[in-house]
């Protein structure tokens, strides 16, 4: 996990590591759903893994749980951002068709990270030393070799903004769920 | 307005001419109106994302206040960043379009000059002018007083904060910052200059925009473009393989 | 002080060069990376229409390179600017200058707001000095209207098929600025999928054309993509799965894709099959759900021949009225925005000064 943590990060406190298995579609949505209402109110959330890994999914549900129509929720490849209203605001962030990083260096902050709100940045690849200074929640879908539908999730943040976060990701008991929603 | 810029407005030497100064570059717009060599209208206000809505309604009211229409001026002024980018190209977007469409010269001020002239140091005093826009970088550049105008020492440069700080050491600094306070380091142990208020930006920003334009070759009057900076830090960087 | 004459005199060249035309109207597009500009009278005469990405030197856009001009909006719009006037001058037989302009339009959503401003603050800057009115415009709302341009009055209620950018879009328009959204992609927008695939095959961004190339010069190769939510009732769509289909396919056959077009071409025309037969189907099944007659397609991906040889097929057996425009106005371009301002000008549509921009659709 240690490559996937910045060592800038550490200037915000003692990083917290959760790794755990998913099994479906559903298993995914389910992780958005729980993780949706546990983010802090400017959270800023680094989405990893390779077309196809289920980044889309993911975020439709924490879209969902945080009041979004889940149907206007699509990909920000062209666009960059998007902008949903919900109970909270959501900018969606898309990198991958960043030319060249430099490029994001020419917009404000305030234009793709949001500052009323949370913030689901996928490919954050190339935005990494834009991102120096902030305090942000990583999470990394993988394949699993014996399930076409199975993800291997990875998740690090710092544990005093992202506890709950954190919790919420681990905690896969229907309480957990019917809490953070309630 | 007193101070070291005083000359800037030396009676008889502007005699006819109207001229606008035009700051969005940072979280607040300054605005300033030279009417027959004299100052009109200054104002100074926090709108910062605002401007897109609110700035041609209060540029109309400060020029009819005044008794001008926007062709009658002779010199636009505008600010060039660095600053906000957004802030930076709505204010150059305005400045452009009023040069085009109007056929008014247009004299660029660089941000961080216009910052530096809140300053009041003695003359060839050595100081640095700071602004924090985000994250923990500042753009920067060095000046010094002389002959009633701020000359920059050296490049504009954006750097981390607390590197540039330990650099600067004691030396005196003008800082701005659109977020966060100065009392907490590496901020806190900077050697600050009294700044003077901010609330003359406009006439400031009018003034350094009249003198350079008059001490320019006519038909060359000072760039206009804006001013982006990138940080050394940021240019050798690579992301992680 | 005798710089106090310098000062220009106003270029009022209309009232020197004979009448003027009528209801000349400067549109201005900054919603995305490219800057465009157009100049229309009236609602469909076309005088100029320029983007940035058209021109290969970069000498007056102050060493901006149009291919890596992204988001550089500031620095070109002006330079365009006077391009667009010289040939809407050429065009008119007589010079143009902006005192000759009656209305300014601009896109105000959705996009980039940063971006957007740009160009909403030339507009803004421009109706002010100029006394003209402002007309904000929703870019997607405009698209169709590139069929307006080139065919002229089209009979309402209309379905269109927007496929443009980030947005796949199903939009039912029962008249003018009365439209509502039918259906619409739920992840990745058709040409993005077609994009990204196309970057597997190591093929550059924008994908659509060497795609387009492949469908209309190849056999679809006995491949069989997923042809997403074309069982599923509803009008919306989906590509994600599509792309990630083609990822398993390529990666299935050992992960890198065919260098050669005579492997590629066939693979890539099954491919292209999919999502055409997707688009086609769904917009048939609008139309026939809405009882609607007419049929149009824009967007970037509406330049593609293959997808509008199988709507023309499609709908000459529905027997469906069918338009599409040329490619030059499927791509975004500022004369479309035009269009639609011309109508909302008409209908007394216009905006205040302090026009917001806006990232999103309504939804």
């Amino acid at each position: 996990m240690q490559a996937l943590r910045e060592q800038e990060q550490e200037q915000n406190g003692p990083v917290e590591e959760v790794t755990l298995r998913l099994e479906s579609l559903a298993e995914t949505r389910a992780l958005g759903l729980r993780l949706g209402p546990a983010l802090p109110e400017n959270a800023i959330v680094l989405l990893e893994g390779e077309m196809g890994s289920g980044k889309t999914t993911l975020i439709k549900a924490i879209c969902e749980a945080l009041g979004v129509n889940p149907a206007v929720v699509i990909s920000p490849t062209y666009t960059l951002v998007n902008v949903y209203p919900g109970i909270r605001s959501v900018f969606h962030v898309d990198l991958f068709r960043l030319e060249d990083p430099e490029s994001l260096l020419e917009l404000d902050r305030d234009d793709w990270i949001n500052p009323r709100g949370i913030s689901l940045v996928e490919w954050p690849r190339e935005a990494r030393r834009l991102l120096a200074g902030e305090d942000w929640l990583e999470i990394r879908l993988d394949p699993v070799p014996d399930n076409s539908q199975g993800r291997f999730i990875k998740a690090a943040g710092c544990r005093r903004t992202y506890a709950k976060a954190l919790e919420a990701i681990r905690d896969r008991t229907p309480e957990h769920h019917g809490g953070a929603k309630a | 307005m007193k101070g070291w810029e005083k000359d800037w407005f030396a009676p008889g030497e502007l005699s006819g001419m109207n001229a606008l100064a035009l700051d969005t570059t940072t979280d607040r717009v300054s605005l300033a109106i030279l009417k027959d060599g004299v100052p009109a209208a200054c104002r100074h206000e926090l709108i910062g994302r605002e401007a897109n809505r609110s700035l041609l309604g209060l540029l109309e009211e400060l020029l009819s206040g005044a008794g001008l229409d926007i062709r009658e001026l002779h010199l636009l002024v505008a600010a060039r960043g660095p600053g906000s980018f957004t802030g930076t190209r709505i204010g150059l977007a305005m400045a452009f379009t009023f040069a085009r469409a109007a056929g008014i010269p247009l004299a660029g001020v660089d941000t961080l000059r216009l910052l530096a002239a809140q300053a009041n140091p003695v003359e060839g005093q050595r100081f640095h002018s700071l602004l924090n826009c985000a994250r923990n970088e500042v753009y920067h550049a060095p000046y010094v007083i002389r002959d009633g105008l701020p000359h920059p020492g050296a490049e504009i440069r954006l750097d981390d904060i607390g590197a540039l700080a330990q650099r600067i050491g004691a030396e005196p600094v003008l800082l701005k910052r659109l977020s966060g306070g100065i009392t907490e380091e590496p901020y806190a142990g900077l050697n600050m200059l009294p700044a003077r208020d901010a609330g003359h930006d406009g006439l400031r920003l009018l003034g350094l925009g009249l003198r350079d334009f008059l001490d320019a070759p006519a038909g060359s009057p000072p760039p206009a473009g804006p001013i982006y900076i990138k940080s050394e830090a940021f240019r050798t960087w690579r992301p992680p393989v | 002080m005798n710089k106090a004459s310098m000062k220009k005199t106003s270029m009022n060249k209309a009232a020197m060069n004979g009448p003027a035309l009528n209801n000349l109207c400067l549109a201005i597009d900054t919603t995305f990376d490219d800057t465009s500009l157009a100049i229309l009278s009236g609602r469909r005469d076309i005088l100029a229409s320029v983007t940035l990405s058209q021109y290969a030197d970069h000498a007056e856009f102050g060493g901006v390179v149009p291919e890596r001009a992204s988001r550089k909006h500031l620095e070109v719009i002006h330079p365009l600017l006077d391009r667009a006037l010289a040939a809407a001058g050429e065009k008119a037989g007589r010079p143009i200058a902006l005192e000759d302009l009656s209305a300014v339009a601009v896109s105000n959503l959705p996009g980039l707001i940063g971006a957007i401003l740009v160009g909403m603050t030339v507009a803004k800057s421009l109706a002010w000095l100029l006394k003209i009115p402002l007309i904000g415009i929703n870019h997607i709302e405009a698209h169709p209207y590139a069929n307006f341009l080139v065919h002229g009055e089209l009979p309402f209620p209309l379905v269109h098929l927007v496929a443009a950018g980030g947005h796949t879009l199903l939009i039912l328009q029962q008249d003018h600025f009365d439209w509502e959204i039918i259906g619409r992609s739920v992840d990745d927008a058709a040409g993005e999928c077609v994009d990204k695939v196309a970057k597997m095959f190591g093929h550059p961004m924008p994908g659509g054309p060497v795609v387009d190339r492949m469908a209309m010069e190849h056999a679809a190769g006995p491949y069989d993509f997923p042809r997403p939510m074309l069982a599923a009732p509803g009008l919306d769509f989906s590509f994600s799965g599509l792309k990630t289909a083609m990822m398993y396919f390529l990666r299935d056959r050992g992960g890198a894709p065919p260098r050669d077009e005579g492997e590629a071409g066939p693979v890539l025309s099954a491919f292209f099959a999919a999502v055409s037969e997707v688009l086609v189907a769904k917009t048939l099944r609008a139309a026939r759900q809405t009882g609607v007659k007419n049929i149009t397609i824009s967007g970037g991906l509406a330049a593609s021949r293959a997808l509008r040889r199988n709507f023309e097929a499609a709908c000459a057996e529905a027997g469906l009225g069918f338009f599409c425009p040329p490619p030059a106005l499927c791509t975004d371009n500022a004369a479309m925005v035009g269009c639609l301002a011309a109508y909302r000008l008409e209908a007394g549509l216009h905006d205040g000064l302090d026009l917001e921009a806006f990232p999103n659709l309504p939804f």
